[in-house]
């Protein structure tokens, strides 16, 4: 007997091209975050949760932007960043054992910053080697 | 840019320079209503073919339309990741290409290879001929076919029916274009546009309706007439796909033991009944009770074991 499947969405068979859905979806806000390491850019994610952690997957658990790759020192730590939605705006708090400045201003531990609209919030992590991320807010 | 074909330049992908590789894909553009596909190659690894695929496109296509095709592309997709079937192609790459208008979305995926179903039949290659006179074309040609080496491909697709039927999905365009036979009769399957969502029996996929977008799934000769209603009566009508997937096979296997000598002939059951058939003449009765219960619209299919039960039967009677 076929197996009730969750995985698949149902809009996949029932809306696919429906214009109202594509409008919502387009509406939705999220975050589109570029790494750059010497600056290169090397990854280009777009996320559309509440909350985005930021960090080293470990063999417990999974974030979602994995920095580990590009960590050779082993400097990062699993969580490193944290961005939430906190209704229309995006916060985000500093949670690593490495310094992190945003937009040229060193972060503190556990202090939400909010991220500005309309353009780049430039986050630099010092890990080995010191990663980049441009931070921009889809409306 | 050539006026059908998008513009590859601002990618990373070129059209290959290959004649003979792309002289394997143009018989599919040629039957293809929905989507062109080319062999390309990355631009810093020549050599190496992948299949780019988009929709066909005129100087009339809206913007729209082209941009709804990425919809498509992202279903496929989807599906894919979730199957995990490792007989259908591989996704690499999503990209946009220039066209006059704007852009088309092109889907890269790996080239698949082996031989097309479609020229298997033609070629007559599941001959049963002694291993001397494998490759002479005049040899084939008379030769009678191997049921052993059919059953098996009929068999696999079943079993990639199967890992869909999982999801409550079924391939309703397993046409012999869509199967590639690779070596040692090892199946891969593509035209995954053909995959449908049913509630275990029935077709419930209100997105195939659209056919501006999605295209249509009618393949002439492999669709039973009886699917043309769900265009017609705009899906308020229960039509079974496990039937749809058993005409299939059933045609499929028709067009294999028949070496394809009747494709342009109307497939009913007085041509199953009057066909020469390259089988051995023990066989011939069983085969042809086989695609005629395959084929018969009055059955009804409730599972993939029942069609599956009529192709092993032939190994049966076959031994």
């Amino acid at each position: 007997m076929p197996q009730e499947n969750d995985a698949l969405e149902r809009w996949l068979f029932e809306d696919l091209f429906n214009p109202e859905r594509i409008k919502s979806n387009k509406n939705k806000t999220g975050v589109e975050i570029q790494v750059y390491i010497q600056k290169k850019q090397i990854l280009v994610k777009r996320l559309n949760y509440d909350e985005i952690v930021i960090g080293r997957n470990s063999s417990t658990e999974t974030v979602d932007l994995d920095l580990g790759p590009y960590d050779n020192g082993k400097t990062i730590s699993r969580k490193s960043l944290v961005i939430t939605r906190v209704n229309e705006k995006y916060e985000i708090k500093n949670y690593a054992r490495v310094p992190i400045k945003i937009n040229d201003m060193l972060m503190q531990i556990d202090k939400p910053y909010e991220l500005k609209k309309g353009g780049e919030n430039l986050v630099i992590i010092y890990s080995n080697p010191p990663i980049g991320l441009k931070i921009k807010i889809i409306e | 840019m050539n006026a059908t074909f998008p513009d590859f330049s601002e990618t990373s992908w070129e059209v290959t320079k290959d004649k003979n590789l792309m002289s394997i894909i143009e018989p599919i553009n040629r039957k293809s209503d929905t989507f062109i596909h080319l062999v390309v190659e990355k631009k810093n690894m020549n050599g190496i073919p992948f299949i780019a695929s988009f929709l066909k496109f005129s100087p009339n296509t809206n913007q729209d339309t082209l941009e709804k095709s990425s919809l498509l592309f992202e279903r496929l997709i989807r599906i894919l990741n979730v199957t995990r079937e490792l007989r259908f192609p591989e996704v690499v790459d999503l990209i946009d290409a220039k066209i006059p208008q704007g852009n088309v979305p092109v889907l890269i995926t790996e080239y698949m290879y082996g031989k097309n179903l479609d020229s298997a039949i033609k070629s007559v290659y599941f001959a049963n001929t002694p291993g001397n006179k494998l490759y002479d074309p005049e040899v084939r040609k008379k030769a009678m076919v191997s049921l052993r080496r059919i059953k098996k491909v009929l068999l696999e697709l079943i079993s990639i029916q199967e890992t869909l039927y999982k999801h409550n999905l079924l391939h309703i365009g397993l046409i012999p274009d869509h199967v590639i036979v690779q070596i040692d009769d090892i199946v891969r399957v593509r035209g995954m546009r053909g995959i449908i969502l049913t509630d275990g029996k029935y077709i419930i996929d209100k997105a195939i309706l659209e056919t501006k977008y999605y295209g249509s799934l009618l393949y002439k000769r492999y669709t039973p007439e009886i699917f043309q209603n769900y265009y017609t009566l705009n899906g308020n009508v229960k039509i079974n796909a496990l039937n749809i997937v058993a005409y299939q096979l059933g045609i499929m296997l028709f067009d294999l033991v028949t070496k394809g000598n009747y494709t342009s002939q109307k497939f009913n059951q007085k041509t199953i009944t009057d066909a020469e058939y390259a089988l051995n003449p023990k066989l011939k009765k069983q085969v042809k009770n086989c695609i005629l219960q395959l084929c018969n619209p009055d059955t009804e299919f409730n599972s993939l074991d029942q069609i599956e039960a009529l192709i092993n039967d032939l190994e049966i009677q076959s031994v």
